[in-house]
């Protein structure tokens, strides 16, 4: 190996290093800043002096962290579900059959998942107030519907339309009603899509703020992000940011998890949504 | 059971026509192939038959009854599929029961069903395995499996063989006679494969661009094609074309100038041939010989291909046109060689200019 | 489906079950997207206030523009809208631009062989997959002035005699909402291009090399042109999602004059000032905005709509 291979593999080294560090250590720093508490917090350190729990601790039972994330749980969990029953059946319907206004209709769709979010807040305040569904779990699902449900939508209709056309043909032969094909030929076959979709889909819903910033008012509907946005300590001026991090850290842990299990879906399913679109 | 009868069918796809009035009817448990060229339309008909896609017009009847506005479900059909379209999910009890659950028939009924079947294709051993643990043969047995289940009054099989390789295709086109020999039902397969058309039919039906050209026993395509394009299709090795010359009538024959200079009485029904016409003399390879005096054509042996029991030799005629005789083995000139050849007057074939054949005896 | 249906063809079968299994989804989005769409319009022409949603008049255009006592009033003649307006399009342009750049680079990296790639991915993978809020904190404690590790770097290095204040200058507030977005989304934009990069043919790059083509020309002339459709839509996506941008503005700076997005301010009249018919029309521009880019995309881009499903 001559000296200019070697000092572009060096080169090509420090640039994956680079890569990485800058991908990693917002994180890793929050969770260094996470195990201190009191004055330990403003010496500057790369490395934790001890591992201190105290923060921890303090998030769940100062902050009734435990019931917010379960409240971030229900919502995203309800908003999933929800989405993928119904877009699973739009998307045998936009994927697969050709009828007229169907292009119309992706464009739709489409559309919604540009709104920006604020273009429809006024509108659904007003809605959820109508229902009375203000400050309650069950709006928050609903407003958040129109970020998952559109998006599902599209990726899984592109997932629909790779499975071979034959297969469909066989079970009309075979005397199988529409609902009957979908449920029991494609439903199976589609879900290495729809597990990434889902995934995705909880990570919108897991992440939304402005909608769970303007619907919700107490402590016992809050979510998740609106929690940490909201931490604050004794004083005004400065926040308790060792709480505030440890706060970050558990939120973000089974999200960090998730996203690396299925890593590889992800990637699938993130490409089925925006390239192929 | 039931016959099949297609009344002045037309398709179209996006103002382009793919089938063009289609007449043609299907008698009770007779095996009918329809065989053309790719794009002829062939599969395109069975699909309008199965009910996969709607005609634009005319009508179809299964049984005399008008199914044409009726989807696959309402029509008692089975169909196989050239890619067999298995469920990969489900195994293949599950693939042969589908179409009886989807029927709401009863449990009990299934299992008996689906065991009988299993046993007639020997897949006993292979139902509880997915179709991606089958062999391709085996795949195809399942389909078909598939298909018999529900005892349909008329069988669709759409290249079922194509994606075999040689010698289980052979293997798989008998087991398919077999089939029909014992279920006598309506079957109606389409191939690209002359082979298995001949094979395999009571009836052929040779499409092409959307029309039946002819529709006949096997034999009666091979012997009396109604037209270039049917002479040229059918038989294993393509008929010779000769461009040749109408000299004049005599009872019951045409005389006609082949290529080289030789003359030729064709025994055939030569009603509107005027002399000096230029006709198109088909002839198959099987059917040309040595000449033993004065040839009928004549020219160098420009390749022989040895096949073992039989050799092929391709002679260039003086014209410059290529014919292909199929010679019994070692009897063959050399390469380079001048070859002669007679031509058996009552195997010649003689079409008009527009393609269409003269009557033979 | 019954009896009834045998005397259907199987394409109106198809079609009838088309429309009655999207009717459900149709139904939700009217109720959950339109109906509130509509209604944001509405209120964008009235006097409407969030404490009482009921009583409003209709004013017209008065929310847009009006002329009252000789003065332009109105959100047209707002300097903070146009402040918005402005901020928010330089935001887009430089981090999608930035993350075009970066993802690019990053990219490439990971297309090539090298141990532990499939680590690599996942790691870059992680600032996406963490919600904007918890990064905008992460990010403010970085960039902390008095206790901030960033300052502490550059003040240790000798970059900086003196903390600086990035999220308190105005100057500078901007460029740390820049810097956390590029962070949290270049890694979006990397997959994507690498997704494209992995269906590239082989055997043009070895063409090049057997021709001794220079790499980098072979990135301009053979990968760039072959990866820009895909790389084209990516950026568009990103940039309709920049102009959305709340989220990290609203916790990172506290949506302070010198950072505040189109989308902060429009929430800022709606729920702060209460003022609903006025946040409303600013919703509705912002809507206008991003409407208009998105279809001259579609029709420009010609996207594939109505694709046929495919063997």
């Amino acid at each position: 190996m001559n000296a200019a291979r070697l000092a572009g593999r060096l080169a090509f080294a420090l640039l994956l290093l680079a890569i990485i560090l800058f991908a990693l250590f917002p994180f890793y720093h929050a969770l260094v800043t996470s195990f201190r508490s009191g004055s330990e917090l403003f010496i500057p350190g790369l490395f934790p002096a001890a591992l201190d729990p105290r923060n921890y601790a303090l998030v769940f039972t100062q902050q009734n962290f435990g019931r917010t994330v379960l409240n971030s749980v229900l919502v995203a969990v309800a908003v999933v579900g929800f989405s993928m029953l119904l877009a699973v059946a739009a998307a045998y319907a936009l994927g697969r059959v050709r009828f007229r206004g169907r292009g119309a209709l992706m464009l739709t769709i489409l559309g919604v998942s540009m709104f920006p979010q604020v273009a429809v807040l006024s509108g659904m305040f007003e809605l959820i107030r109508a229902l009375g569904l203000y400050d309650t779990l069950p709006g928050l699902m609903l407003a958040n519907l129109v970020l998952t449900l559109p998006f599902t939508v599209w990726v899984l209709t592109t997932f629909m339309r790779e499975l071979p056309k034959e297969l469909e043909e066989a079970a009309y032969v075979d005397g199988a009603p529409p609902l009957t094909v979908v449920r029991r030929v494609f439903l199976p076959l589609l879900w290495p899509a729809m597990v990434p979709t889902a995934l995705l889909a909880f990570i919108v819903s897991w992440n939304e703020f402005l909608f769970a910033f303007t619907f919700t008012l107490s402590a016992e509907t809050r979510t998740v992000p609106v929690a940490i946005a909201l931490l604050s300590g004794g004083s005004r001026q400065e926040l308790p940011w060792g709480l505030v991090m440890a706060a970050s850290v558990i939120v973000t842990l089974p999200i960090v998890a998730l996203v690396l299990t299925f890593q590889r879906k992800i990637v699938s399913g993130l490409t089925a949504g925006a390239v192929k679109g | 059971m039931a016959g099949v009868s297609l009344r002045r069918v037309r398709k179209s796809f996006d103002g382009q026509t793919v089938i063009r009035d289609i007449d043609l009817d299907i008698a009770d448990g007779e095996f009918c192939v329809f065989v053309g060229p790719s794009g002829c339309g062939k599969s395109t008909l069975l699909r309008l038959v199965a009910g996969l896609e709607t005609v634009s017009g005319g009508a179809v009847l299964i049984g005399g009854e008008d199914v044409t506005a009726a989807p696959p479900r309402a029509r008692g059909i089975a169909m196989v599929f050239q890619s067999y379209a298995l469920y990969p999910h489900m195994t293949v009890r599950e693939n042969i029961a589908f179409g009886l659950e989807t029927r709401r028939a009863r449990k009990a009924e299934i299992a008996a069903r689906v065991e009988a079947v299993a046993k007639r294709l020997e897949l006993e051993g292979l139902l509880e395995r997915l179709p991606k643990q089958l062999s391709g043969g085996q795949r195809q047995r399942v389909a078909i499996g598939r298909a018999i289940v529900r005892e349909p009054r008329v069988f669709l099989f759409d290249e079922p063989l194509s994606n075999l390789d040689a010698s289980l295709r052979v293997q798989m086109r008998i087991e398919i006679a077999r089939l029909h020999q014992s279920l006598r039902t309506t079957m109606i397969y389409v191939t690209h494969d002359q082979v298995e058309a001949m094979t395999l039919a009571d009836k052929i039906v040779v499409l092409n661009a959307g029309r039946v050209e002819q529709a006949g026993a096997p034999t009666e395509l091979y012997r009396h094609p109604r037209n270039l394009f049917v002479a040229g299709f059918i038989g294993s090795r393509r008929m010779n074309f000769l461009p040749v010359r109408a000299e004049g009538m005599r009872d019951g024959a045409v005389e006609v100038l082949l290529p080289g200079g030789g003359r030729l009485a064709v025994p055939v029904a030569g009603e509107g041939a005027r002399a000096g016409e230029a006709l198109t003399l088909g002839i198959r390879p099987e059917h040309l010989r040595l000449a033993g005096g004065a040839p009928d054509l004549a020219g160098p042996v420009e390749v022989v291909e040895e096949l073992g029991d039989e050799q092929l030799a391709y002679l260039r005629l003086p014209d410059g046109g290529l014919v292909t005789a199929r010679l019994e083995s070692g009897t063959a000139p050399r390469e380079g060689e001048t070859g002669a050849l007679e031509l058996p007057p009552a195997e010649c074939h003689l079409f008009r200019a527009d393609g269409s054949a003269f009557g033979r005896p | 489906m019954t009896r009834h249906d045998d005397a259907l063809g199987l394409a109106r079968i198809r079609i009838r079950a088309a429309w009655m299994f999207l009717a459900p989804t149709l139904i939700v989005l009217a109720a959950v997207a339109g109906w509130p769409l509509l209604r944001t319009i509405w209120f964008s022409f009235t006097d409407a206030e969030l404490g009482n949603l009921s009583g409003y008049r209709f004013i017209g255009f008065a929310n847009y523009l009006e002329r009252y006592e000789g003065e332009w009033l109105g959100l047209l003649a707002d300097p903070a809208w146009w402040g918005a307006v402005r901020r928010t399009i330089w935001f887009a342009l430089v981090s999608v631009s930035l993350e075009a750049v970066l993802g690019m680079i990053v990219a490439l990296a990971l297309n090539a062989r090298f141990p532990l790639r499939g680590l690599v991915r996942a790691a870059i993978l992680i600032p996406w997959a963490i919600p904007t809020i918890v990064s905008a904190r992460m990010w403010a404690w970085m960039l902390n002035d008095q206790f901030g590790v960033i300052n502490h770097a550059l003040l240790a290095l000798g970059l900086i005699d003196a903390p600086v204040a990035w999220l308190a200058d105005p100057d500078l507030a901007l460029w740390a909402v820049v810097i956390v977005d590029v962070w949290k989304t270049t890694p979006f934009v990397a997959l994507l291009i690498l997704a494209a990069l992995q269906m590239l043919p082989g055997d043009c790059y070895e063409a090049a090399r057997v021709d001794g083509i220079h790499p980098v020309r072979v990135f301009f002339r053979v990968t760039l042109p072959l990866i820009r459709p895909a790389l084209v839509v990516a950026l568009i996506f990103r940039a309709l999602d920049a102009l959305r941008v709340f989220d990290l503005v609203y916790v990172l700076t506290s949506g302070s004059a010198g950072t505040m997005s189109m989308s902060v301010y429009a929430r800022q009249q709606l729920v702060d000032f209460q003022d609903v018919g006025y946040g409303s029309a600013a919703s509705t521009l912002l809507f206008l905005v991003i409407a208009l880019l998105t279809l001259s995309v579609v029709v420009l881009g010609r996207l594939r709509l109505d694709g046929e499903a495919g063997r």
